[in-house]
């Protein structure tokens, strides 16, 4: 059979593979990274994790994470401010297993070691109360490679934390892409009447690095926001005469950032500061943390 | 000419046009379409915490621990929840003096739950019912529940507990894609929730909307019943850290129910809603319990 036969006999054929195969080469080299939990060469891994109110977050205190979604600068020099952002002591214990066909993630309070050192009297309390909760469950959840979890029965904020530490993207992805990351961050009265609302949640390919041990890196940031403006009416009432109608709004925000060992699937490091406040007044800081032990 | 073969050939292809026509013409998009200016009224019946024995006349159980199981019964047996949703339609419990206002709001809906003013037609069966009663008209006017939502139910209203969307969401949703009767699709309903210190040894749930059956009344005009299903069963250990034990605990929910929505006016005519739930606990603690709400559309066309 001649050349010209074999594709004037297969032409149709070889449109139709063309108009399949062309597309999957082409998303295939553009799709560069496949995140999966693995715990390459390891049945476990142990972290140590931080999940506190603090005090202060510096400069970060000002942070509008809708700027930052859309400004690669800014967002950088935020992430740059959360790296030197003081984190006190961890005060869980993160413990991942490799199950073989799940993961499961078990994290437990665990108390610092006393120390000879003078501690202020807030510290002193801190240490007591993680002394008396020791060894007390804080989360549990079996988990994919692909990080999905069917734990349904989970609270809400138990949710928002094994979709931060656990959830990947699900596919490959590129430098730059972006992908849900569900959190619940904002939780209003049945009885508040929205005038406006917004929200996102991603999670955001920023960069791939090789660390001193040469091993590949995915560079992960965590965004979120909730903004919810409106009227909180009294749930109680007991003058018609007089209705009480509080004008509210609220604003919860969460940046951070996560070191991803692609070949080795699990986390070198992550670190995330979530900040809450009303138009009443209240505004506070939560910090976590992950880090290897 | 034309051989036999040939005629089959065109019956075939006749018959498979036909047969794509009357299934499209059996498809249906379900969407929320109250027009701008309008409202409409919903009235809520509602049961109050059923008895022991009522709840096993509307669906026999034999003890509190099967709660959580109904819904995967329902599921594998059609003819059970056929029978079970029969019986739902047959209950009319107390009118309440709480509304549900449904209207337009900013390219969406916008969903309220009120107490409102209410002339009681029956007696008053006891003290504590003449209590409900005396508070409830203190209170008219209060705002009980709130939500938005999209043309096909989806809540908007991000900002809600778990707890309020599951009272919202068998209320407003539809499936978001076109459907035949004998489609289902998911419901983002879950009614269980553990604390932390809870150690999970086995967990199911399933959870379930249908498209049952489309009618035309002469006056409404169509209708789509949409029954719904979920059932959610827990067993795990809470471990008490400091009394230095651990307890097993079963948890079961179930809600099974259906709305009857008018598909070319746009909005539900009622909603039929049974709520069971149960926990026990290895120590013999238990609790279980029932209700039954009803909300109604009290005029046909939106004011």
């Amino acid at each position: 059979m001649t050349q010209t036969n074999f594709f004037q006999r297969n032409f149709l054929f070889i449109i139709w593979f063309c108009s399949f195969a062309l597309p999957s080469v082409s998303s295939y080299a553009q799709s560069d990274y496949f995140l999966q939990w693995k715990l390459l060469g390891k049945t476990e891994i142990n972290y140590a994790m931080l999940e506190e109110n603090i005090n202060d977050a510096g400069q970060l205190a000002a942070v509008d994470t809708a700027v930052l979604l859309e400004d690669k600068s800014s967002r950088l020099q935020a992430l740059k401010q959360l790296r030197e952002l003081k984190a006190p002591s961890a005060q869980f214990s993160l413990r991942v297993q490799n199950k073989g066909d799940y993961f499961r993630a078990w994290a437990k309070v665990r108390a610092p070691e006393p120390s000879d050192r003078f501690m202020t009297s807030g510290e002193r309390q801190r240490q007591n109360i993680l002394e008396a909760n020791q060894g007390n469950d804080k989360l549990i959840v079996d988990f994919q490679s692909n990080g999905v979890h069917d734990f349904f029965f989970l609270s809400l904020a138990q949710k928002n934390l094994a979709n931060l530490y656990f959830l990947l993207p699900q596919g490959r992805i590129s430098l730059g892409d972006r992908w849900d990351m569900p959190q619940h961050l904002v939780t209003l009265l049945p009885n508040f009447v929205s005038e406006q609302s917004d929200h996102f949640s991603f999670a955001i390919l920023e960069g791939t690095t090789l660390n001193t041990a040469g091993q590949r890196i995915a560079e992960i940031t965590f965004l979120a926001n909730s903004l919810v403006k409106g009227e909180q009416r009294a749930l109680i009432r007991p003058n018609p005469e007089e209705s009480i109608i509080l004008r509210e709004q609220v604003q919860a925000q969460l940046l951070g950032y996560g070191y991803f060992l692609i070949d080795e699937g699990y986390w070198s490091a992550l670190k995330v500061l979530s900040i809450s406040e009303t138009s009443s007044g209240g505004r506070s800081y939560r910090l976590r943390s992950l880090e290897i032990e | 000419m034309i051989t036999n073969r040939w005629l089959m050939a065109i019956g075939f292809v006749v018959a498979g046009l036909s047969t794509g026509c009357a299934h499209k013409a059996n498809i249906v998009q379900l969407s929320w379409k109250v027009p701008a200016g309008k409202q409409l009224h919903y009235a809520t019946y509602f049961s109050g915490e059923l008895k022991s024995e009522d709840k096993r006349k509307i669906y026999r159980f034999e003890n509190p621990e099967d709660i959580g199981k109904i819904g995967f019964e329902l599921m594998q047996q059609p003819q059970l929840l056929d029978e079970l949703l029969n019986r739902l339609e047959k209950i009319k419990p107390e009118e309440t003096p709480i509304e549900t206002r449904v209207f337009a709001h900013k390219g969406n809906f916008r969903a309220l739950t009120e107490i409102v003013e209410k002339e009681y037609t029956s007696a008053v069966l006891n003290a504590y019912e003449a209590d409900v009663r005396r508070i409830n008209a203190k209170f008219v006017g209060n705002l009980k529940a709130t939500t938005d939502f999209s043309q096909n139910g989806q809540l908007l209203s991000f900002y809600m507990s778990q707890k309020e969307k599951n009272g919202w969401v068998t209320f407003t949703y539809l499936p978001r894609e076109p459907v035949s009767v004998g489609d289902s699709w998911d419901l983002p309903v879950f009614l269980t929730e553990v604390g932390e210190g809870f150690i999970p040894i086995d967990s199911d749930r399933v959870s379930r909307a249908k498209l049952e059956n489309i009618w035309i009344d002469k006056e409404k005009g169509k209708i789509a019943r949409i029954s719904y299903v979920v059932s959610e069963k827990v067993q795990g250990k809470n471990v008490y850290y400091l009394a230095e034990k651990e307890l097993t605990h079963n948890i079961g929910f179930t809600i099974v129910g259906f709305s009857d929505f008018l598909i070319d006016s746009g909005y539900l005519l009622q909603n039929v809603n049974y709520k069971l739930w149960m926990s026990a606990a290895e120590d013999g603690r238990k609790t279980e319990g029932a209700a039954f709400t009803i909300k109604t559309l009290t005029e046909n066309i939106a004011k």
